[in-house]
């Protein structure tokens, strides 16, 4: 029984048929590698790079003497100790969270477009960001009027403002609690996808009142801070930073990646992916909590930074396909790329001054958007 | 070995569909469930395929519980052809085949795996899609990709609902035998909802005719699917004419105005 076209069936069954479909699979996988490969090389290059493009103009090869005295002590280091300590203290704690907070963005929005069906879906599409924003707002505005007089206390040796420790807080409470409202509002009846995703603008919609109305009540001092807090940076960020992100960042990873066999499922429809033996609805809320928590983690000391797990994913998944297997680590490295470029021009276009973060995100999203919709070649479902 | 569907009671929310419904499918045999948009077949099918759990009635694969067999395994006994498929962007054709071995595998494919799935492509004659987009085929590509899936799946039953509502004259019969050649290599059992009354005479050894959520009629199609039948479920009148092929249904209708 053939019914593709004679001759070409004739010609493919003279080829070893077992190969070819193994060979394609190889080729496209090798493909996939060879961008992740590709673009960790680049990460390393960048992350270099805004070490030695910090608010200080030092030369390029001093910072590469430190970098290389740190890891070898052996190795010839720089003989100015104060330029030591702002590489290794102040510059090298702020990348790291960058790459950590670009990745963390990055496989975010992957799982969450895998499992929600939708690429124009973020870690932000279900409020998170809101909700994080009204608990870093509630900290700012309530701390001074509940604990005036304690304000710090010294940890290891390092000072801790009391109310950076409460906004971090409840930012990661309100942003994960509000993913357990969004999950547990979809528990009570068998809910689609649109459901949740309505769910979450409605949350959003509710926590950006609770951030409006807290900045209407809030003095002088605590309104900019709390803006600072919105468009997101990495200045406040220490080494004891990445110590508590470091770990759980890297949980949150493997178990998000241990997922990816499952979310490639989901993609073939929540029917399919059930008759398939997937299920669906306990993959989904495990999915999109660990993308909330991956998220929260970082944005509770960064503040908010966005369109990273909007833009990455959707970039990355044009370029190798939509193997979650190889999508999540690609698209994490992308974010992580996406945030130190981010980075590296808040340190130098304005100096010694360095903007937050988040303004230059919402350019580059700006941009992405317009050419998005600029390349529509095809009708592209949204 | 049978899949055996008994005294079914499905619906959505407090809108019964399916009203103590019971059928059979053996292994290598076609069954055809026909009736009326609405008659519940989508909503039978669903069922079976564990997509939808059932309001009453058990359903018995090889004497087993359906509900005993968990997800994966259930995926080894029965095979789920939707009707609708929208695929998601910038998956392959091959990819989307080779996750037909997913109640098989773990993270990554074995040479078993990669073996199944070139015998369904060849099967299907989908060897130069393979590295197209899912979302580039046309509707028959993607139906026949979609079949090769489900083969790739290797279930003792195979569960296709409307599978030819699609596609042309000759895809639909490539489609039925293309089910048949699985039911006599594989033994495997096949349950199609069709529309087409005369696809369903022509390859089926089984009819189960649903009107109101009921089964009307459960036989061989040629006792089944009657000139009194499809009047009674389709409201239609036909009369069956021996032909060239063997027997047809032919509509004698008024053709101009509309009757409910």
């Amino acid at each position: 029984m053939t019914t593709g076209p004679e001759d070409l069936s004739e010609k493919l069954s003279q080829l070893d048929k077992k190969s070819n479909l193994e060979d394609v699979y190889e080729r496209s996988t090798n493909k996939k590698r060879a961008f992740i490969v590709i673009s960790i090389v680049l990460m390393a290059f960048l992350f270099f790079l805004s070490l030695c493009f910090g608010s200080v103009e030092m030369p390029i090869d001093e910072t590469l003497k430190i970098i290389l005295h740190a890891i070898y002590p052996g190795f010839e280091g720089s003989d100015n100790a104060t330029h030591t300590t702002i590489v290794l203290k102040s510059y090298l704690p702020k990348t790291t969270i960058c790459v950590i907070t670009g990745m963390s963005l990055g496989v975010a929005g992957a799982i969450m477009q895998g499992i929600l069906r939708n690429p124009l879906v973020s870690p932000f599409t279900l409020g998170v960001s809101s909700a994080a924003s009204f608990g870093a707002v509630v900290a700012i505005v309530i701390w001074p009027t509940l604990f005036g007089a304690m304000s710090y206390i010294y940890i290891f040796g390092n000072i801790f403002y009391l109310q950076n420790i409460l906004v971090v807080i409840l930012a990661f409470i309100f942003g994960v609690g509000s993913i357990l409202f969004v999950l547990l509002l979809a528990k009570r009846t068998s809910v689609s996808k649109s459901t949740v995703i309505l769910a979450g603008v409605i949350i959003s919609y509710l926590f950006q009142a609770g951030v409006a109305f807290g900045k209407y009540i809030s003095d002088d001092e605590a309104l900019r801070e709390v803006t600072n807090w919105l468009l997101g940076s990495v200045n406040g960020v220490t080494i004891s930073t990445v110590i508590i992100i470091f770990p759980l960042f890297i949980i949150c990873f493997i178990a998000i990646e241990y997922l990816a066999p499952k979310i490639n499922l989901m993609a073939a429809g929540d029917d399919v992916a059930k008759s398939l033996g997937l299920n669906v609805k306990r993959t989904r809320n495990i999915g999109l909590l660990l993308a909330t928590i991956i998220t929260c983690i970082c944005i509770a000391f960064t503040g908010v930074i966005g369109f990273i797990g909007l833009m990455a994913p959707h970039i990355t998944r044009m370029i190798i396909g939509n193997d979650s297997r190889y999508l999540f680590p690609a698209s994490a490295i992308v974010g992580a790329i996406t945030l130190l470029i981010s980075y590296i021009l808040s340190t130098t276009t304005m100096r010694p001054s360095v903007l937050p973060l988040g303004i230059y995100m919402y350019v580059f999203g700006g941009i992405f958007f317009i050419w998005l919709i600029a390349r529509k070649k095809k009708e592209v479902s949204l | 070995m049978t899949l055996e569907i008994m005294n079914l009671v499905q619906g959505y929310g407090s809108n019964i569909v399916l009203d103590d419904v019971s059928l059979t499918i053996p292994s290598g045999k076609m069954v055809s469930v026909l009736g009326p948009n609405g008659s519940g077949k989508s909503t039978l099918i669903k069922t079976i395929c564990k997509v939808m759990e059932p309001k009453s009635g058990t359903i018995f694969a090889d004497g087993r519980n359906i509900t005993d067999i968990d997800g994966k395994e259930f995926a080894t006994v029965v095979g789920y052809v939707p009707q609708k498929y929208i695929p998601v962007d910038y998956v392959q054709v091959f990819d989307a085949i080779l996750m037909g071995r997913a109640p098989y595998t773990g993270w990554s494919y074995s040479k078993e795996d990669f073996r199944i799935a070139s015998e369904a492509i060849e099967l299907m004659g989908v060897q130069n899609l393979i590295e197209k987009n899912v979302h580039d085929l046309s509707g028959g590509q993607l139906q026949k990709v979609i079949l090769a899936r489900a083969i790739t799946q290797q279930p003792q039953y195979y569960i296709l609902d409307e599978p030819t509502s699609a596609l042309d004259l000759r895809n639909q019969l490539n489609t039925l035998r293309t089910m048949k050649m699985m039911m006599s290599s594989c033994n495997a059992g096949v349950l199609v909802a069709l529309h087409d009354l005369n696809l369903a005479i022509h390859f089926s050894d089984e009819v189960v005719m649903l009107k109101d959520g009921h089964v009307y009629a459960d036989g061989p199609a040629e006792e089944v699917i009657t000139e009194q039948s499809i009047k009674d479920v389709y409201g239609v009148d036909s009369e069956i004419v021996e032909g060239r092929g063997g027997k047809y249904v032919h509509i004698c209708e008024d053709f101009d105005n509309i009757q409910c």
